[in-house]
């Protein structure tokens, strides 16, 4: 099946514009036809081949050939889609929101361009991985530690650029960002921050430089592309100790959020620790065969068993202590005294697990940094392998938390998946990010999965609950419950949009913001 | 070995719905072959495949070990009896690395897919505008 073309975009507009680039970067960075199957999502949430399909893909190697790249897009009328390593699964891979767009993928553009151990940052470009950069400091011996989100083949600037989170004390990425290389829709290049003042040596220090801080519209947006971007490395330690807790129900989640509000914004929790639950802990080592051949979600009798066999309970409290052994040693007796309230708590270190393949030696390696894969396991719980997030944000109360909670377990089993999901501790708020895992073979899963992601985006926002990221397929649905005053802050997006990329082809339809010629008769 | 012969060695029939395009262990030469070890099933269907190398669902260890030192210059054929996500995350890191020359995908059980992954070192592609 020939792969789709932008709205209004011909045959012979597209080969003439694909000619151009590939007299600019070479015939064996575009990709088309069976080529370009990779930028496919890998789990889609809809039955239509082509919809979220890309015409093809363009691999430039550096900014000059960005910028070109975007030039001829402007004069051919071409949507781009930039992604820096497409890794960004369960939220579309390198999948664009408009079919027909060419993706401007930036792998080749890896280059760790500094590592300064002194100050602790790193200046990266789009493609740089967390396993090229883990291990890049490691053979260079420097004394810095990583933050990793879960999967560690995802690009150091895209994780933050869409706002993802790791669990170090330096697990707000975005907010460890400093400097930005910007292309915008012209092609122009543009520096941020300190970067804009030529000689200056704090690009990577200062965030703000003078004037207005743009940094932040150049996150989950289509204001441009960006090609450079420091991030701030946290400098070890000098020692680390990592911790689970565990809760033996779930209505336990609402006294244990309330004991965290005041540990993490004392900073008594020191890292961007998480709250687990059961099966999505299970999973990790796993599959739901193994406790039980009934179908739809597990049954209280299950969970015990699992509970047994896994030295897990229905929610577990992951965290580390990071310093000298007396600071980690205190820490510890605040933080274990005050869980102690809750009535059958158990404590654990790593050296108290009995089971080699285990959650907490797991999570231990990720709260050090370390790069993995292993959390893709609980893809298989159910033998499916697909999987979405539903992400919404509340404040760190229990009441937000078990609210949260009820309203999208009770929904999720009433569609007969278990409950998988986690509240990521930020400094005063929680991400809960519920995982919800399919049969992605199946496409009678897909349509059910649909349905009920709509449901829940619904009752979420009706509740005051909003998304923090979503996959492509539900970024016009989530901007759409961020409306307060008509609109207002989409109104502002799109100015922005119409005066940076006034050609309308940077990713449109990225995090619901539309150039303006594909605005009207869109479905809203 | 045909597909049915490997099929048939490891005592498995591929399950109703399963995804199709199974194609492979004829073009391949022999190779590494994993198996996830959490599963009887799997344990007794790779008794008669010698070296098979026992997994569980993680692959980060297996990649960086023993898959990731092979790709480069040199083709390289793998198979494996494991978890859907297993298969996924290693296409994808290979995919990253070398030009995936075949791979098929076949569901055989509840938990287990039969899978097999080709490559080449990278080669040019041709654009098909």
């Amino acid at each position: 099946m020939s792969a789709p073309l932008p709205p209004g975009v011909s045959p012979e507009r597209m080969h003439d514009a694909l000619s151009k680039i590939t007299r600019l970067i070479g015939k064996e960075w575009v990709f088309t036809g069976d080529a370009a199957e990779s930028y496919r999502d890998p789990y889609p949430l809809n039955n239509d081949p082509d919809r979220y399909r890309a015409y093809g893909a363009v691999a430039p190697a550096n900014v000059d050939q960005v910028q070109e790249i975007v030039r001829i897009a402007g004069e051919f009328g071409i949507p781009l889609w930039p992604v820096s390593r497409g890794k960004n699964f369960a939220y579309g891979g390198a999948a664009p929101v408009l079919s027909g767009s060419l993706v401007v993928d930036l792998n080749r553009m890896n280059k760790i361009i500094e590592v300064n151990e002194e100050f602790g940052y790193a200046l990266v470009e789009p493609g740089v991985s967390y396993f090229q950069l883990y291990e890049y400091i490691q053979e260079k011996g420097l004394k810095l530690w990583l933050d990793v989100p879960d999967p560690g083949w995802g690009s150091v600037m895209g994780n933050a650029l869409d706002h993802g989170v790791g669990y170090t004390p330096y697990g707000d990425h975005f907010a460890m960002q400093c400097g930005m290389e910007v292309v915008l829709g012209n092609g122009e290049l543009v520096r941020t921050g300190m970067g804009s003042m030529p000689g200056n040596n704090t690009w990577q220090l200062f965030k703000y430089g003078f004037g207005p801080y743009v940094d932040g519209i150049f996150s989950q947006s289509n204001f441009g592309i960006v090609t450079k971007m420091g991030i701030w490395l946290m400098p070890d330690p000098g020692g680390y100790e990592a911790y689970m807790i565990s809760f033996e129900k779930e209505e336990d989640i609402e006294q244990a959020v309330e004991i965290v509000r005041p540990l993490r914004i004392g900073n008594i929790i020191q890292n961007g620790a998480t709250i687990r639950s059961l099966v999505l802990d299970a999973a990790i080592t796993a599959s739901k065969s193994k406790y039980t051949s009934d179908k739809g979600p597990i049954s209280d009798s299950v969970a015990k068993k699992i509970m047994a066999d896994q030295q897990i309970g229905m929610w577990n409290f992951c965290g580390a202590l990071y310093g000298p052994e007396p600071i980690r040693n205190t820490l510890w007796t605040a933080i274990r005294d005050s869980f102690a309230a809750v009535p059958g708590v158990k404590f654990y270190k790593p050296e108290d697990r009995k089971n080699k393949t285990d959650i907490l030696l797991h999570r231990a390696e990720t709260m050090r940094g370390v790069p993995k894969l292993t959390e893709f396991n609980f893809l298989n719980w159910d033998g499916g392998g697909g999987h979405v997030g539903f992400s919404p944000v509340s404040p760190t109360t229990g009441k937000d938390a078990i609210n949260q909670f009820r309203m999208v377990s009770d929904l999720v089993r009433s569609y007969g998946w278990d409950y998988l999901g986690l509240m990521a501790i930020g400094w005063r708020e929680l991400h809960h990010v519920t995982c919800i895992v399919y049969d992605k073979t199946n496409p009678a899963e897909r349509d059910k999965m649909h349905e009920m992601f709509n449901i829940l985006v619904d009752r979420a926002a009706a509740e005051g609950y909003g998304e923090y990221r979503t996959h492509i397929q539900y970024m016009d649905r989530i901007a759409g419950t961020y409306n307060w005053n008509n609109n207002s802050l989409m109104r502002m997006n799109e100015s922005i949009k119409d005066a940076l990329d006034p050609k309308g082809i940077l990713a449109p339809g990225k995090s619901g913001i539309w150039p303006k010629h594909l605005r009207e008769g869109r479905e809203s | 070995m045909k597909r049915r012969q490997l099929l048939q060695i490891l005592g498995l029939t591929p399950i109703a719905g399963s995804m199709s395009h199974c194609v492979l262990a004829s073009e391949l030469q022999p190779g590494l072959f994993f198996y996830d070890q959490r599963f009887d099933q799997a344990i007794s269907a790779v008794s008669a495949i010698r070296d098979a190398i026992a997994v569980d669902a993680d692959v980060t260890t297996v990649w960086q070990q023993a898959i990731r030192p092979e790709l480069g210059s040199k083709s390289l054929s793998v198979r494996g009896l494991t978890t859907e996500s297993f298969h996924f995350c290693l296409k994808t890191l290979i995919s990253d690395h070398a030009r995936v020359q075949s791979a098929s995908l076949e569901r055989v059980s509840h938990d287990l897919y039969l899978w097999s992954i080709a490559t080449q070192p990278y080669a040019r592609m041709e654009i098909n505008a």
